[in-house]
């Protein structure tokens, strides 16, 4: 979820991503990189995403991710899932 | 849909993955040079081979690696693996061998034009089947409307060519023949509509492909020239394809037009006769129609022929469609057909069996062996699956192996009985015979390499680490369960092996006569159908058939050749088949009846089992003789002298009741192909004269016999054309494609009992040779070479012999209890019994000398420190 949200909007390269969640958690979420490879793979598979070689900012060439159709619907389907979750686990602390 | 997709990706991949993980590798490898820190970024291996997992692929290169190692194992041990692919060999392409006939004789559509609506149209009433006549056949050809076209052919009949006296089958059928069926001429022309039928058509003939090449040498010029048949000239018009089908399981080598069968058979009046005739009759459905439908649409037909021929056919019969899809094949003869491919299908299955369960144990005392290779595999990290999946590895490389070699004997074999038998069979495997190997195939797997390797695995390998391998191998290969393992293994295979051979016999029953037909002759006057309607001599004066019986017997019984001779109504092989109904106290029983002089039970060697064959005192109306089976069924013993038959009191001249003189041994003399068949027999009365036959026992030679009669009866009597045949031609006539089988099935036995040999042998002599040490030490310690070899042959074949002895006991229980309840195994007989047992022992005893005799060779100490 957390990777197929960091590509919604525009399409990044597997060190772009992992950069993205480190900086938007502000730093709270810091996990082993390499281990969103294995990931990216499983949401290929999915066809929620469609990787291809691109030229980055800096010049290098990357490969990037970029969401699918039924990629976003995924994301929707996973986000409403969470927020319901969320709000749920939420409503039962405060209440409790 | 997603789940569809997501295996086209999965597919994609596979055949992309080369340069997927180059390109998944460059981009880790530029993420960790982006990274300041590059440590953190994980194991890289590690993280490709988690990537590589995502697409689930994985289990592929493993299997690979496991086939490799698999193959470098065997490559080791050369004499394991070429032993091992041999035995699976011979199981396996006997198998293919097996369903290959059989795909070609039942299950591949017939090789004619439009298979699928093509049906024969057989003669049927509430009682019975009948052949058509040629009248009646032109009758339904000219008015039917319910069929698209309709084409005739007669069964098999016997012609002579050129000047030579042996017999050729020959098929006359009706000119559209080979064009309906889609068969053009594979050189010169066949039969045309409208020019072959003519009345004033020159009388022609085709030949079949295989008459051609072999009898005639692939001579070209001899098509368009003139050939005589049966004495008479014929234009020979051409050659049919190698790939026409044999015809209901009869192979002819001549065709002629059915028009102008009375030109080639002069004596017989085959155009005006409606009350006899074989024609078989074979029809195109029209578009649309069922077979229901069509069945009815020529009801009416067979009311008209009822109505204008009331002596030949009864109200209420009908013609039957039978399609070609079956082959024609009729409801009564499936119960015969199935019960071969029953027969066959254990048999081969069983040899099957005994290869693989002989190869299992070998593999098993193999992986036994190997254990301490195993417990090093396991302690370096290998998991116990992946042991497990090795084992199976080499397993499934031995069978692929085995089932290559096995195709290619099935192959062989096929090609052989097409070089040698008169039926065209495609030796080219299809997907049924692929589908049929690889069921043969995991079927091998899984005995010879599951159940060794689940035993393997199941045993404590970390233990066997720690002692080299001697602990747990003293655990699984102690002498008592070595023991107990030759035990088994020799018990499962003195079963088979008696299964097989009796199921052999068994199945060599069904197609043997009950009757002794080598030495005999049939003499009979000439007649295209049956019964003979030969009632004119050639000097056109009728003929007198009790004179003329009496004249030939006289000539024939003072040959010197003639041993013994009797007249009979019913030809064995040949008919005609007289039936009557199905009696009451016996309904499972097809019952055919034959007229018989006295000595026709000595003349056919069929014992009379209680009283005694028909004398001068018997008379039509008053005497009967029965079968063994007869008796059983309708009075339950075969003490029945004196009773009345039929039991119950029937309707019509041939059921009256009868007293019973005599009790005959069961022979199928009516038709082979009755396996629930009895038959009873009355005295001969002069009225049937004309129809009878004289049966002629031959001293030695029953050919010389022919000959003689023939010439005796020129003599004697010339104003009458008569045929002398062999019966045993008329039984490879009859039984052609049976006849081939039969000598398959004998060849199944001895193939299973080689297997059982080989198997033992590899299984005693690799446990005896896995003692070499201990015998090396008992003759360090001063015991004789004399004494280890007494010892290890004992203690080898002890096992062995107890296996044997519980294998044949259990046989004979098992038996005893079948042949009870009427099953299909025939009585077990000692000398099958003796001779396997005889066979076993030896190999058993063999398998532990030859590497007795190789341990104690050579320097005892050298032995030692070699082991």
């Amino acid at each position: 979820m957390l990777i197929l949200r960091m590509v919604q909007d525009q399409p990044l390269h597997g060190y772009a991503i992992a950069q993205r969640i480190h900086q938007l958690s502000r730093e709270q979420l810091s996990v082993e990189e390499g281990s969103l490879y294995p990931a990216l793979q499983k949401l290929l598979l999915k066809g929620w995403v469609k990787a291809s070689w691109a030229t980055s900012e800096t010049g290098r060439e990357v490969r990037e991710y970029r969401i699918t159709a039924s990629g976003r619907k995924q994301l929707e389907d996973e986000l409403s899932e969470y927020r319901r979750m969320a709000k749920a686990i939420e409503l039962l602390l405060s209440n409790a | 849909m997603a789940f569809f997709g997501e295996w086209l990706r999965r597919i994609g991949y596979l055949f992309n993955r080369r340069r997927i993980e180059r390109d998944l590798q460059r981009e880790m490898e530029m993420h960790r040079e982006m990274m300041g820190e590059p440590v953190r970024f994980g194991n890289m291996l590690r993280l490709r081979e988690e990537s590589r997992d995502v697409w689930g692929w994985n289990w592929l290169d493993t299997a690979w690696l496991d086939l490799k190692f698999a193959a470098r194992t065997l490559r080791h041990s050369p004499g394991f693996t070429i032993g091992a692919a041999i035995i699976l060999a011979l199981g396996m392409g006997l198998n293919l061998t097996l369903f290959e006939i059989y795909n070609n004789v039942v299950l591949k559509p017939l090789p004619v034009r439009n298979v699928e609506t093509l049906v024969e149209l057989g003669r049927l009433s509430a009682r019975t089947g009948q052949p058509l006549s040629y009248p009646a056949a032109e009758f339904i050809r000219s008015n039917h409307t319910a069929l698209k076209t309709i084409l005739l052919s007669n069964r098999w009949k016997t012609a002579t060519w050129g000047g030579s006296e042996d017999s050729l089958s020959v098929r006359f059928v009706s000119s559209n023949w080979f064009d309906e069926l889609g068969y053009g001429a594979a050189s010169g022309r066949l039969f045309h509509e409208t020019v072959d039928d003519r009345a004033d058509a020159q009388p022609v003939v085709v030949v079949s492909y295989r008459f051609w090449t072999r009898q005639l040498n692939s001579d070209t010029a001899i098509i368009g020239s003139t050939v005589r048949i049966n004495g008479r000239p014929a234009t020979l018009l051409g050659v049919v394809p190698e790939a026409f089908p044999t015809w209901n399981g009869h192979p002819a080598q001549l065709w002629m037009p059915i028009e102008q069968a009375e030109y080639f058979f002069p004596d017989i009046s085959f155009k005006t006769a409606w009350d006899n005739g074989d024609i078989e009759v074979y029809g195109y459905l029209t578009k649309g129609m069922s077979l229901a439908a069509t069945r009815d649409a020529l009801r009416p037909l067979m009311d008209e022929l009822a109505a204008e021929q009331p002596k030949v056919f009864r109200k209420g019969e009908w013609l039957e469609p039978y399609p070609a899809t079956t082959r024609f094949e009729r409801p009564w003869e499936r119960t015969g057909r199935l019960r071969n491919v029953l027969d066959f299908g254990f048999l081969s299955l069983l040899v099957l069996t005994v290869a693989c369960a002989n190869l299992g144990s070998l593999v098993l005392s193999r992986s036994v062996g190997r254990l301490r290779e195993l417990s090093v595999r396991i302690a370096l990290g290998a998991s116990r699956r992946r042991v497990i999946r090795h084992l199976l590895a080499e397993s499934v490389l031995l069978t692929c192996l085995g089932a290559i070699a096995g195709l290619g004997i099935s192959y062989a074999a096929i090609k052989t009985i097409t070089l040698n038998v008169d039926i065209p069979l495609t030796a080219s495997p299809d997907w049924r015979t692929l589908l049929t190997a690889l069921i043969v195939g995991a079927f091998a797997v899984i005995s010879i390499g599951f159940i060794p390797t689940w035993t393997v695995t199941r045993r404590d390998l970390n233990r066997a680490i720690k002692d080299g391998g001697e602990q747990a191998s003293a655990g699984l290969g102690q002498a008592r369960l070595r023991s107990l393992l030759s035990a088994v293994q020799v018990a499962g295979s003195c079963i088979l092996l008696l299964l097989a051979t009796l199921a052999a016999r068994n199945l060599q029953h069904n197609l043997s006569p009950g009757f002794d037909f080598d030495k005999v002759a049939v003499f009979q006057p000439p007649g295209l159908g049956n019964p003979i309607q030969t009632k004119r001599g050639q000097d056109g004066r009728d003929i007198d058939f009790r004179l003329f019986w009496s004249a030939m017997r006289l000539a024939i019984a003072t040959l010197p050749e003639t041993a013994d001779l009797a007249l009979a109504t019913t030809t064995p092989f040949v008919g005609p088949f007289q039936d009557v109904p199905r009696l009451p106290d016996a309904p499972d029983l097809a019952i055919a009846v034959n007229s018989v002089e006295g000595p026709f039970f000595r003349v056919m060697k069929i014992p009379i089992l209680v009283g005694r064959p028909f004398d001068a005192s018997d008379d039509r109306t008053t005497s009967v003789i029965i079968s063994r089976r007869l008796a059983m069924q309708v009075y339950g013993t075969l003490n029945v002298m004196g009773r009345t038959f039929p039991r119950t009191p029937l309707e019509g001249e041939v059921l009256r009741q009868r007293t019973i003189v005599g009790v005959a041994e069961d022979a199928r003399t009516a038709q082979m192909d009755f396996f629930d068949g009895a038959e009873f027999y009355l005295p001969l009365s002069t009225g049937e004269f004309r129809i009878a036959r004289l049966l002629v026992r031959a001293r030695t030679d029953p050919r010389a016999l022919v000959y003689a009669m023939r010439e005796a009866s020129r003599k004697t009597y010339p104003q009458v054309k008569v045929d002398a045949t062999l019966l045993s031609a008329d039984y490879t006539n009859t039984l052609h494609n049976a006849y081939l089988t039969a000598g398959l099935a004998s060849g199944l036995a001895s193939l299973t009992l080689l297997l059982a040999c080989l198997g033992i042998f590899g299984l005693i002599s690799y446990a005896a040779s896995l003692r070499r040490r201990e015998l090396s030490i008992r003759m360090a310690l001063g015991a004789t070479r004399r004494s280890v070899v007494r010892l290890l042959i004992t203690q080898s074949t002890r096992p062995a012999l107890w296996g044997m002895l519980f294998g044949f006991g259990t046989s004979i229980v098992a038996l005893r209890i079948t042949n009870g309840k009427g099953g299909g195994l025939g009585p077990y007989d000692v000398s099958t019994f003796l001779y396997a047992a005889a066979v076993l022992a030896v190999t058993c005893a063999a398998s532990a000398l030859v590497p007795a005799l190789r341990a104690i060779r050579g320097d005892i100490a050298q032995n030692l420190r070699n082991d």
